[in-house]
Order: structure tokens, then sequence, then C-alpha cells
């Protein structure tokens, strides 16, 4: 009775933008956990001269206190893939949690969650980082990544919902229901591996949206003043006037590299929800 | 047009409810992390004296530890619109300043929310009705690379071209130096002048959703029955894509409005950073940057009513658009 | 020559892992005043047929070959621009899915003038509005439901309204496909003769597709059934009730019960359609045949056309040139 429409169909296990995707992510988890190893310069390291453009010793130039933008932007790597990685990680698993239960049992346990869940999509999840973010005690990279993860699950909540929903319609479920399992063995059993495609897609949404986070959440001046993301060297290059040194060397490469590394999710989302509808599609297309 | 009664009452009952959960959540959640507020204010020495600290801390119960009795203490001072003094800019309270700022944030905000709606929909028309063309394909490229990158990035970009390079729009601020000298019309004109830059940027970040959306729905519409069968009826192809196809693919993006809205703003807290615009992002800023919290507060809750009202009206509107939505 | 004839009609279509004809070589043909029925198993080709006979046809579905005249003319040589006049005012479809023929967002009143306004020079918005509500009296709705949404109504009455639409431009055909489908069988019932009425009224000519046979026996003049894109057999109601001669029609016949005849077993037909990515070389039926034979598999059956109408089976004739040309090759 299981319909599972995950890989090993014996065609192709990867369509091209699932392959694009991965390759650009597998790129970025190289430099984020070898590249400190090769790094030219270490972490934070201030002693050259301030504003060089981009030469041979410098591939990206200095910034205002006179570190090498390529190697920072090297360590920054390590801490926006971590909250993207794990943010998104515990958002889903929220999301999915959530979305299941409000899905599958109707009636108040359903109505209570969805209002919960309209309720916080309301207030806007940026304005609630900032009061977190801002009155927690110190903001270390934990708490960055708790603050992000917690408060990202709401609309994937709901499209894991209506989902669930979708699937207790076909045949399967009942099948399952006539068979004597129980509602939880239903859920995890059944229900969920039909879920993958949909919970690879916001997945990857919400890794996408934590990163962004994290450098607004930076750029607001709540971030780790002492970690190095991103969003750190674009918010340094911002208040320290990089523009006006005409210093694209600071600006530009942080922008592609989240650009880059969130386009790796999208292409890989895609890709996934794309073989995905073909699939489905595949099953229904004529009748 | 018919609205019925209680799905107006349901409508103004939930946006009550979001409001006293917002309310709430102001209130508990600074108390629940740890901060102290009577702790944070009697810190503040921007605030001069301690008589002044400890006539604070009477007005808000910070004296009594019972955080039932701090609540009813908070309920008063809120409903009385008092908002607390901003350590940063003592003796303002915090409702001046936050008032002071409203309307530079709002005037953005409302104009680039419909200029990327009107652009986001034309391209997005224009795609969906020959899905695949380059076209459809580059308005799909930049879209996704639109949404990979942070919004203030893409207002550092616009600086970079249009205000340094080119040295067309202003760098930042929202009004020239030379503001009080200037005539009405050039108050008018120096006012626009500085916006632009902060409403195309704040437009452009937002739009490429606006662009997906109705790009999809329009997709999933045009291969609807009702659209093969006006087809069938021979009806013209511009009635065809107006009155049967867009009028049904924008449904959505309405209801998306909602959802919208809270990135929009999030957009135009760092959007007013990157450009020094004084709005409530300029304000939160500062705010952050000077432990000034109960500014931070006042803020969050300008924002959440903000968009609790838009919400509402978005809500009692919808009917008017889609006659199916009193139904359920 | 009839009001429509189809002759060897082809689709085809783009799927993810290959072309296929989903009509492959399909004749017929509708006279006026006929009632015509076209029957098959889903994905047999049927509304395909209709949407192609129709131009709505979109892609991965193209018209690769065949021709469709209508009264005479050869509409698959007509450009768009030409065939518009033809759209509604000649040819009017009522489609599948009942619920979904109706645009949500606008007033029933308005669904029906449009195409009275799209079509008729010089008629004003109030007369067609007039137009729209003799319109539904026709189809006994009370004009009091003008002003409804879709939603507004129960679904009979919705494809009571797509009906009366359907008849606006007094067409000369309609093509119906599964047009009860999603009902109940009561207000099936009371659809389906109010459609007959009119037609004696009116004398338009319908293609009525659908696959509940029974239905089809009780209210179709002629019946063409389908199997895996072909034409398997056409003959008239009476003659398909107690004579039918394709054996994939007969079993088609048994797996229906009979309301008023004596009780019998009801039997399936074992197996399912062919892949038609690559179709079988003889009979598309021989794999479910009770009477295939060894030919069957490797010959295609010739199509016989008499007087009880057509069929293609080799069980009535075989088709010489091309059994001679298989059991040359066979030999070599």
């Amino acid at each position: 009775m299981k319909k599972v429409n995950l890989p090993l169909d014996g065609s192709r296990r990867w369509n091209g933008k699932q392959l694009a995707g991965g390759a650009i992510l597998a790129f970025f988890a190289a430099a984020a956990f070898i590249g400190p190893l090769i790094a030219p310069y270490p972490k934070n390291d201030i002693e050259f001269e301030a504003w060089l453009t981009p030469s041979m010793k410098h591939l990206l130039g200095t910034d205002s206190y006179g570190q090498d933008v390529f190697s920072q932007l090297i360590y920054g790597t390590q801490t926006s893939f971590l909250v993207g990685v794990i943010a998104g990680f515990i958002t889903t698993i929220i999301g999915v949690l959530v979305g299941l239960t409000a899905g599958f049992y109707r009636k108040w346990v359903s109505d209570a969650l969805m209002f919960i869940v309209d309720l916080l999509l309301i207030i806007p999840v940026i304005a609630l980082m900032i009061i977190l973010a801002s009155f927690l005690p110190s903001m270390g990279l934990t708490s960055i990544i708790l603050v992000i993860g917690l408060l990202s699950w709401l609309y994937m909540a709901r499209s894991i919902r209506s989902q669930t929903l979708s699937e207790k319609q076909r045949g399967y479920v009942e099948a399952a229901r006539v068979v004597g399992m129980s509602n939880f063995e239903i859920m995890t059993k059944e229900i969920l591996p039909n879920l993958f495609p949909i919970i690879a897609a916001n997945l990857v949404s919400v890794t996408t949206q934590a990163v962004l986070a994290e450098a607004g959440l930076s750029f607001l001046g709540i971030g780790d003043p002492r970690s190095v993301s991103w969003g750190t060297i674009l918010t340094l290059a911002h208040t320290n006037n990089a523009i006006m040194y005409d210093a694209w060397w600071w600006i530009i490469p942080p922008g592609i590299a989240i650009a880059l590394f969130c386009y790796g999710f999208v292409l890989l989302g895609n890709g996934t929800l794309e073989r995905f509808r073909a699939k489905r599609g595949a099953q229904q297309h004529f009748s | 047009m018919k609205i019925q009664l209680s799905y107006v009452v349901r409508r103004v009952v939930f946006a009550i409810a979001t409001l006293i959960a917002a309310i709430i959540m102001n209130f508990l959640l600074p108390r629940l992390i740890g901060g102290d507020p009577a702790e944070m204010i009697a810190s503040q020495t921007a605030l001069g004296s301690a008589e002044v600290a400890e006539g604070l801390r009477k007005q808000f119960g910070l004296d009594n530890p019972s955080l039932i009795h701090q609540f009813g203490k908070y309920i008063t001072q809120l409903l009385q619109g008092n908002l607390g003094i901003s350590y940063f800019n003592y003796p303002v309270p915090v409702k001046d300043v936050l008032w002071n700022a409203l309307p530079w944030t709002l005037g953005t905000v409302v104009i680039a929310t419909l200029l990327s709606y009107a652009i986001g929909w034309l391209i997005g028309i224009k795609g969906a009705l020959k899905p695949g063309s380059w076209f459809d394909n580059s308005a799909l490229g930049v879209s996704f690379f639109i949404n990979s990158v942070p919004y203030f990035w893409i207002g550092i970009m616009l600086i970079v071209i249009f205000a340094y390079k080119l040295d067309w729009f202003p760098l930042g601020q929202a009004i020239s130096v030379d503001y009080d000298t200037l005539s009405p019309m050039g108050k008018v004109g120096s006012i626009v002048h500085h916006a632009v830059l902060p409403v195309l940027s704040l437009a452009l970040a937002s739009v490429a959703s606006h662009i997906l959306v109705l790009r999809n729905n329009l997709i999933r519409v045009l291969s609807e029955d009702y659209m093969v069968l006006a087809r069938a009826k021979g009806l013209s192809a511009r009635r065809r894509v107006f009155h049967y196809g867009i009028r049904n693919a924008f449904l959505p993006s309405f209801t998306g409005f909602m959802l919208s809205l809270g990135h929009v703003v999030g957009g135009a807290i760092t959007m007013e950073i990157v450009f020094s615009y004084p709005g409530i992002g300029m304000l939160i800023n500062n705010a952050i940057l000077n432990h000034d919290y109960p500014l931070i507060q006042g803020a969050f809750l300008v924002i959440a009513v903000s968009i609790i009202a838009v919400n509402l009206i978005a809500d009692l509107i919808y009917p008017f658009i889609d006659p199916r939505v009193n139904l359920n | 020559m009839g009001l429509l004839d189809v002759i060897d009609l082809q689709v085809e279509y783009a799927a993810p892992n290959g072309m296929f004809k989903a009509v492959d070589g399909v004749s017929f043909s509708i006279e006026r005043g006929e009632i015509f029925g076209l029957a098959g198993e889903s994905g047999c080709g049927k509304s395909t047929t209709a949407y192609a006979i129709s131009r709505l046809l979109r892609p991965p579905a193209r018209l690769v070959g065949g021709r469709i005249v209508f009264d005479g003319k050869e509409l698959t040589k007509l450009q768009e621009h030409e065939f518009q006049s033809y759209r509604w005012s000649r040819i009017s479809v009522v489609l599948q899915s009942a619920m979904n023929n109706l645009n949500p967002v606008m007033r029933i009143s308005s669904q029906l003038a449009d195409v009275i306004l799209a079509h008729e020079r010089g008629i004003t918005a109030r007369g067609a509005q007039s137009r729209a509500e003799q319109l539904l009296a026709l189809v006994e709705i009370p004009a009091a439901k003008l002003s409804s949404y879709p939603h507004e109504l129960s679904g009979g009455m919705r494809q009571r309204v797509v009906i009366a639409m359907a008849m606006a431009l007094r067409p000369e055909l309609i093509i119906m496909d599964e047009p009860t489908t999603a009902l109940d069988v009561v207000t099936q019932k009371g659809i389906v003769n109010r459609i007959i009425e009119l037609q004696k009224e009116l004398g338009f000519s319908i293609l009525f597709i659908t696959h509940d046979l029974p239905l089809m026996l009780e209210i179709c003049d002629r019946i063409g059934i389908m199997y895996a894109g072909r034409m398997a057999e056409v003959a008239s109601a009476e003659q398909l009730l107690y004579g039918a001669r394709h054996p994939y029609t007969q079993g088609l016949l048994r797996s229906f019960p009979s309301l008023t005849g004596p009780r019998v077993r009801i039997d399936g037909i074992p197996g399912s359609p062919p892949n038609l990515i690559m179709p079988p070389a003889g009979c598309r039926f021989e794999s479910r045949c009770q009477h295939a034979a060894d030919a069957c598999s490797r010959i295609e059956p010739s199509i016989i056309n008499d007087d009880k109408g057509m069929v293609a089976c080799h069980l009535y004739g075989f088709r010489e040139d091309s059994y001679e040309a298989v059991t040359a090759s066979q030999s070599r």
C-alpha cells in the first residue's frame, strides 16, 4: 500500500537543477569546513594596510581595518553555513511537527494550531526577532541560530498542513486504517514519506531565509559582534563607508556569496519539486 | 455586493486577538528572557537623575515584582498612549519619536508596495502567457536572484550605481541640508528626489515574489476548464485573459498580500539604515545600538498595529473581489 | 455526407517519456439531428477526439493528421480566425468535470451574455441579458438565479447553466464530454432527459461522450466504441445492444449490470490497455481478447464496413494484402 515517490525509480536519480544546486552547495560546504585551514591569513588579522585594492597578495583587497577580505569571506562562510543549516533544520522539525499534526487531526487541534500560526504570521517575524535578539543578555551564534530557527516555521507549517490534508484523501491512508494502524503509525510511516518532496522544498527555502535573516539581523546590529559572517562583513562595509572608498571588493563579493549560496538551495529545491510533480503528473496524465 | 455580518465580525475579532497577542508578547518577551526592565532603566545614565528613573519605575509598576501588577500598569499606560520615555532622545516620549518617524516609513512602504505589485503583475502576466519564452526565463532568473540576496545589498548596489557613480540621486537622508530655505515646490522636489532610491530598492526587493506568485497562478488558471470553455466560446483573447484568467489569478496574490507585508516591513527597516532614511527602521537601528528598550518595544507595537490594521482592511475588501469568500 | 465527417484523425501527445498517438486513425460521421455516442475506457482517446474537433487541443497534444469536415467545409484547413465563425455559433461544447466549467468570479448572467456579445453584432447588453434569461428558462432555472455566482448554485444547476450556454447561439453540433459524470444519479437523469427534449425540439446534433454505456445505449442513435486510440466498432444503439461484434464491445456490455434484464454475472475485462508509446504491431486488444488468434498479434485488423456498421476485428474478415505482406516477410 505504500506509495513513496522518492528516488530509486531506476531512471535518472537527479535532474540537472538538483545536480547544479548540489554542486554549488558542496562547494560552499568545502569552503566552510576546509576553507579555514587553507585561508591565506588568520581570522580577524588586522596587520595590513587599510583599503588595499585586490592583488595577488590580497585576492579581494583589504578593508578599513586592514583585514584581508578574502580570508574574512572564507571564515564568514562557516558562520553563514552553520546558521543556514542548523536554523533551517530546527525550523523544518517544528514546521513538520505542527503541519502534520494540524493536517492530520481535524476539529479543534487543527483549528487551534492554525489560529496560532495565523496569529503569528501577522506579527512580522523580523520585529519579533529584533525584540528577542535585543533583549537576550548576549547574542552569540547559538542565540542567533535559535532566534531564527524558532521563529521561521510558520509558512512551512501551513504548507505541510495543506499537503497532509490532500495526502489524507488518498486511498492509502484509508487502507492503513483498515489494517488497524494507529494514528501515529499512519502519520509517521504512511503520510510522512509522501511528504518528503514538499519537506525538501520547504527545507531549502527556510535555509535560504535563515541565511538572509542572519545577514539582516547583523545589519541591524543584533548579530554576534565577534563572529564573522557574510552579513557582518557587509554591515562593516556599509558602516565604514566602503562606497565612498570605491571598495567594491568589500561590498560585492559577500553579496554574491549569499546570492550564490541561496541560489544553490533554490535550484536544489525546485529540481526536487519538479521531479516530484513530473512523477505524480505521469501517474495521472491521462484520465 | 453583500458582505455577511458574521464575516466582518470574525475578521474584527481575529484582528483584536492578534493585537492582544502582540501586546502580551511585547510585555512578556523582554521579561521572560531575563532582561529586567527596572534594572535597565536604572542603568541608563542618559536619564539624568535617579529621581527620574524612580518616577518611571513607579509609573510602569516596576517597583512591584508581580508580573500581573506590572501588566496592569503597562496596559493602563498604553491606553493613555504612554509608551515611556526614549532613553536616547530623553526627555522626548517614545510616542512622539515614533510619530515623527512614521510618515517617512509609511510613505515609502506604501508607494513601494503599489509599485512592486504593478510591475510584478505586468511581468508575471507577460511571462505566464508565454511560459518558457526568453522573457519568461529571464524574469524568472532575475526573480530568483533577487530572492537570494539580502534586501539591504540591493539598496547598497543601487546607491553605488545611481548615487555614487552616476550621481543622479542623493546618497541618503530624506531631505536636503538646505531644506528649510526651499520654496514649497522645492521642498516637495527635495523629498521626492531623496525618496526615489529607497522606494525603488524596496520595490525591487519585493517585486520578485509578486512576479513568481502571479505567473504561477496564471499558468495554473489558464489550464482550468473554464479557460478552455472560454476559448471554445470564441471569446476574444483579450476578454479571456483579463476577465477569465487574470481575475482568477490575482486572487491568491491578494491573500498573499498580508503575508508579504511582514517581509516588506522587514525590508523597509534595513533599507532605511542603508539610506539613513529617518523612519521607524532607522529608529530601531539607533535604539538597538543605544539599548533604548522603550523605543524598541514602542517600535514593535507600531509595526504590529499597522500590519494588523492593513490586514483587517485587506480582509474586509476581499469579499468584494472574490465572491466565494463569504461562504466559508 | 453527414454534418460532421471525421476521417483518419490522428492526435499526438508528447509525454515525459516519449511521443505517442492518443488518437490514431479514428473515423466516424454524425448526421444532422443525430445523437452520436463515443464510449471507451479512460485514456482511450475519446475526449482527445472531442478536443480535436472543437480545436481545443493544447500542447503537449497536437493534431498530426486526418480531416475534419463540417457541413462540407474542411475545418482542418481553416486558419484560427476563419474557425472563429464556427466556434460556439455552429459547434459548442460542454466539458467534462461539470464543476469547473464556469468562471468562479463572474455572475451567471455575464457568462451567458458574453458569448452572445462576442458573436452577434449590434446586440445590446440589455438584449443579451434578456436572451440569457430565456436560455435559463430552457433548462428550467428561474431567472432570479441570473445574478448568482457559480458557487451559489448546486452542481446540477451549474451543469444546466453550461448546457443552456451551449445552446445560446443555436449551434448545429454540441459536443458533450461526460456532461453528467460528477452528478448524482437522479440529477443526472433529469438533465439527460432535458437534453433529449431540447434536442428533439431544436434539432441539433450531439456528440455524446461518456463511459456510461447503459446511458449511452438509451439515448444515442449510433455509438462508436474506442479502444487504445482506435475505433473498434461503430453501430446503431440497437445493433450494439443485441449484436455487438467486436470482442471489446461485448466485454464492455458484459461489465454493466442490466437493471431490467435477467440477472447475469458481471465480468470486467481482465488486463489493461497497451502502452501507446510502443503500440503492438497487430490488434491493440489482442492481449485481452478471448478470441485472440496467432495472426491478431502481428496483423492489424482490417476495417469492415457493412450494413451493420463498422468493426475492426479479424473475426469478421482478413485484410488479404496485409496478411500476404506478413507471411511474405516471415518466409524470407
